[in-house]
């Protein structure tokens, strides 16, 4: 397995990784309040260096203003 | 006058007469490169072509949770996308065995959402149910639910057709 493309996203400094694992992609992403302990070290210096306090303050807020509207919605109140 | 250069070996001139590395772009008119000089095994990347869309396919592994409850374990997965440009449809294919159950199932995606949108999911396996998917605006998970109690140990499908942020 290679990690092939690691990608920031969005001002909330997603991180979309990709590997190659016997020549097919495979990809997840890290939010920034997501453990990253099982994470290659490649992977962790970025986030380390992408994902301050107030990346990840900001990042928690939206989550959870996003599930308040999800749970606002009418068709989640049946 | 003497001859300045490389003495061509024959007249018209072979391959063998320029040197290796020397023709630019500069040296091709405009508008003469045509598709039989482009070998069919060429594999160029759609990145270098303008106004191509990209595409990938792939697998993902996306993390689970049940807003009621807890997950002890998942099997039976199967996980696949296709993005072409910014638009992904993501396949989601799961077995989630649960202590208890209730509320939203949600599951990360490959990309990053751009804009809310809605999908539809299945639970095939045990009560056959239809589950109504939504993500956010700039976000990396999708949830599904429906109305009533959660079903234990429920076996879940679901494809996302959402457009990404790049």
């Amino acid at each position: 397995m290679v990690i092939d493309l690691i990608e920031i996203v969005t001002e909330y400094k997603l991180i979309q990784v990709r590997e190659l694992i016997n020549d097919k992609y495979n990809r997840y992403i890290l939010e920034p309040d997501m453990d990253i302990s099982n994470q290659p070290q490649k992977v962790k210096d970025i986030c380390n260096a992408e994902w301050n306090e107030e990346i990840k303050n900001k990042w928690i807020a939206k989550k959870q203003k996003d599930l308040e509207d999800y749970n606002n919605l009418p068709i989640n109140k049946k | 006058m003497p001859f300045i250069g490389n003495k061509p070996s024959a007249v018209p001139l072979t391959s063998a007469d320029i040197t290796d590395g020397i023709i630019t772009s500069a040296k091709i008119a405009d508008g003469t490169i045509v598709n039989a000089d482009i070998n069919a095994s060429a594999g160029i990347v759609s990145t270098k072509l303008s106004g191509v869309a990209t595409q990938e396919t792939g697998t993902w592994t996306p993390s689970w949770s049940l807003a009621g409850g807890s997950i002890t374990s998942i099997d039976t997965t199967a996980y696949s996308y296709v993005k072409v440009g910014r638009i992904v449809v993501a396949q989601v294919q799961a077995h989630l065995n649960t202590s208890s159950g209730s509320g939203a199932i949600t599951f990360t995606l490959p990309f990053t959402t751009s804009g809310n949108g809605s999908f539809v999911g299945t639970e095939y396996g045990q009560a056959g149910l239809i589950l109504y998917g939504q993500y956010a605006d700039n976000t990396t998970d999708a949830s599904m639910a429906y109305t009533g109690s959660f079903t234990q140990n429920g076996y879940f499908r679901a494809t996302v057709i959402y457009r990404s942020v790049s």
